[in-house]
């Protein structure tokens, strides 16, 4: 769930780790293109069956790097199950990261570990892992830059991720297209730890400029197997703002205020 | 009448406050949804319907609508949020309504550069434990409806004022008073969620809504590293009553004896594991244990973890928690800790495990509770199924099982005719 900004670049991040010179400069202007020292984002995420059932999910979330380190705080505003819980996550040097969540219904701050990046995030075809980027290293996958080719009228790269065995991976395998203009991931197909099954593949639209900074402001997931999709659509993002750190505080996950 | 004033309390409320949620002071204010409104209501309306299944008892099925009220009046530009909670079902509506019976909160809290005041009728859950704690003196039980697998919904919500005081980012220092005292709840002789049917008549003539049994707390919290520590200090009064038998009559008089908590808590994340610890203990007026009505001094703990089994959606919580009574009396037969006690034993414990898992996108999701009361055999088991039918609307099936060992006040065992099932069916707004 942590660092919400990231997906949009966490494809690249997390898979393409490139090994190459040219595949790392790449993953550089990929990763430079989006590096901020603040964002906050409003997120509608909603969650198509396959029969076209629809049901919505609304996140806001703030984010905020200190010595290189990353906080970040989520709200959860809809469905009203959920509301008004509230998830802080402190990246930590050379450890695990913190994490708390308060729950209004508990009005009780809960100290929780990060063991579920399998599972589902609040019900959408995300996992935790894929809502995430921590953890990861460019050394943990081995990646080939497959071809270059158009995707949407974009020019992309085209590269295969394969993470080291060893590694703590959802997946067996990642192909990702990279746009060449925006440094952008336009497309990631996921597949089964195996690397033989895709098993899921995420496509972004509505590429904008906000702030400065480039960013699909729609981004799909689809589970194949399932045709479950999640669409994740940015509402609001601004970037490099002024953020008061009183708000990644457990004090603001308990009252809901920053000092 | 009494339920017109709650309403009427409620529309003033609503005029005079007004806020925000969310991060409003970040995003467009025309983005806000219904969501981001400064007068918040949300709760729960359903019904359920209860199925005893022992034959035992005079056959009894409960179809019952309930409703779950919370307002939250929230002000960014005032230092203040007003909260009502309101808790209505079915069966009260052929009885008289105190306020009492269905407010469960009425606070507010006031924020100030150094910290923030809580004010009113609230519940307040003190230590690290999932749920279950043994330094959490401030809101008694009421078990007068039986068990809930959210123990925090059995606590009587108290009259308090709290002020917390900020201690850099992640500390905080709590100071509670509590004008009034309430024992812990029981289910009157004849009911079936009764535990114990004394040989005597119980007189209380305690009057514990005075100032004479106010209690006072204070409870220090920060996080260091991995941990978040702290702890914490009590002076009140044991939820638990005592009884003295008195001539003629004779008749059992109650009493309470008064304590003080000392209590220390951490919780720390390990890998996959969450680890969940709490210790006290109890200094009472009967030390020395020579007043047999009384409570002696109290040893108590509580250690658990939690985790979600690798490569699975199975999420494991477990936690044992327990008492040692100190200069346990077993030789006479009027002592309270003995009567309390099992099998005469000065130690009891109790283990808790539950296993949950979710499917189908979080749509469904299944809950099995388990508790084991090691020196009286006691249990309780709580399968529940959910399913999310819409975001909004939930179906649930849930049990409930006890049983243990004929022993001292084990209230396992008094509830082993009351195994039951429930089909609840609610909206959430």
């Amino acid at each position: 769930m942590k660092k919400i900004l990231s997906i949009l670049i966490f494809a690249s991040v997390l898979l393409v780790s490139l090994s190459a010179q040219t595949g790392s400069e790449i993953m550089q202007k990929v990763i430079d293109a989006q590096k901020v020292n603040s964002s906050a984002m409003d997120i509608l995420m909603t969650l198509v069956e396959k029969d076209g059932d629809t049901s919505t999910r609304r996140i806001q979330t703030l984010i905020l790097k200190e010595n290189d380190l990353t906080k970040t705080i989520t709200l959860f505003l809809e469905p009203a199950s959920v509301r008004n819980t509230r998830f802080l996550t402190v990246e930590n040097e050379g450890r695990a990261d913190d994490q708390w969540i308060f729950l209004p219904s508990l009005r009780k701050v809960k100290r929780i570990a990060a063991g579920d990046k399998d599972g589902s995030f609040m019900g959408s075809d995300f996992s935790y892992s894929d809502m995430g980027s921590s953890g990861s290293s460019v050394d943990d996958s081995i990646q080939t830059i497959l071809r270059e080719e158009k995707y949407n009228d974009h020019n992309c790269f085209v590269v295969e991720s394969i993470p080291n065995a060893g590694t703590d991976n959802n997946y067996g395998k990642y192909v990702t297209w990279v746009d060449k203009t925006y440094w952008l991931t336009l497309k990631v197909e996921f597949y089964s730890k195996a690397g033989r099954t895709q098993i899921k593949e995420l496509n972004s639209e509505n590429i904008g400029k906000e702030n400065g900074h480039w960013l699909a402001k729609k981004i799909i997931m689809e589970t194949l197997d399932s045709g479950h999709k999640t669409i994740l659509e940015i509402k609001q993002v601004k970037y490099d703002i002024p953020l008061n750190p009183g708000y990644f505080t457990t004090t603001f996950l308990e009252t809901g205020r920053a000092k | 009448m009494k339920k017109l004033s709650v309403l009427l309390i409620l529309i003033l409320i609503s005029g005079l406050l007004f806020g925000q949620d969310g991060f409003g002071d970040i995003f467009d204010s025309e983005e806000l949804d219904e969501s981001q409104k400064n007068v918040v209501l949300n709760g729960e309306i359903g019904l359920d319907y209860r199925s005893y299944l022992d034959d035992s008892w005079e056959s009894e099925r409960i179809f019952l609508p309930f409703t779950n009220l919370n307002l939250l009046f929230l002000a960014d530009s005032l230092p203040v949020e007003a909260k009502i909670g309101l808790i209505i079902e079915g069966n009260d509506l052929d009885t008289i309504l105190t306020v009492g019976d269905i407010v469960s909160e009425l606070s507010l809290r006031s924020f100030f550069s150094f910290g923030y005041l809580d004010l009113g009728l609230f519940k307040t859950e003190w230590g690290k434990g999932d749920g279950i704690h043994v330094i959490d003196p401030l809101n008694p039980l009421d078990q007068s409806n039986g068990v809930s697998s959210d123990i925090n919904e059995m606590k009587r919500s108290e009259i308090m004022a709290k002020m917390n005081f900020y201690l850099g980012d992640s500390g905080l220092f709590e100071i509670v008073y509590n004008p009034y005292f309430h024992p812990v709840e029981t289910a009157p002789p004849g009911d079936r969620w009764n535990i114990v049917v004394p040989a005597y008549t119980v007189q209380d003539n305690n009057n514990t809504e005075t100032l004479a049994f106010s209690q006072a707390a204070a409870r220090l919290t920060t996080t260091l590293g991995i941990f978040d520590l702290g702890g914490m200090y009590y002076y009140g009064y044991m939820t638990e009553p005592g009884f003295k038998l008195i001539f003629p009559g004779p008749v059992l008089d109650v009493i309470y004896t008064k304590a003080q908590l000392f209590g220390l808590e951490a919780g720390w994340a390990l890998g996959s594991f969450t680890f969940r610890t709490e210790g006290g203990y109890w200094f009472t007026e009967d030390r020395e244990s020579t007043e047999a009505q009384l409570y002696n001094d109290r040893a108590v703990w509580l250690v658990g973890f939690d985790f979600m089994i690798p490569g699975t959606s199975f999420f494991v919580s477990v936690q044992e928690f327990g008492s040692y009574v100190v200069n346990f009396d077993n030789s006479n037969p009027m002592d309270m800790d003995l009567g309390m006690s099992y099998n005469d034993n000065a130690v009891t414990n109790t283990k808790i495990a539950a296993v949950e898992s979710s499917f189908y996108q979080d749509k469904m999701k299944i809950r099995v509770a388990g508790l084991y009361l090691f020196e009286a055999n006691g249990y309780m088991v709580f399968p529940t199924y959910t399913w999310n039918i819409e975001d909004d609307l939930e179906l649930s099936l849930s049990g409930q099982a006890f049983g243990g060992d004929n022993e001292g006040s084990n209230l396992y065992y008094a509830w082993r005719d009351n195994d039951n099932i429930t089909l609840e069916l609610k909206y959430i707004f």
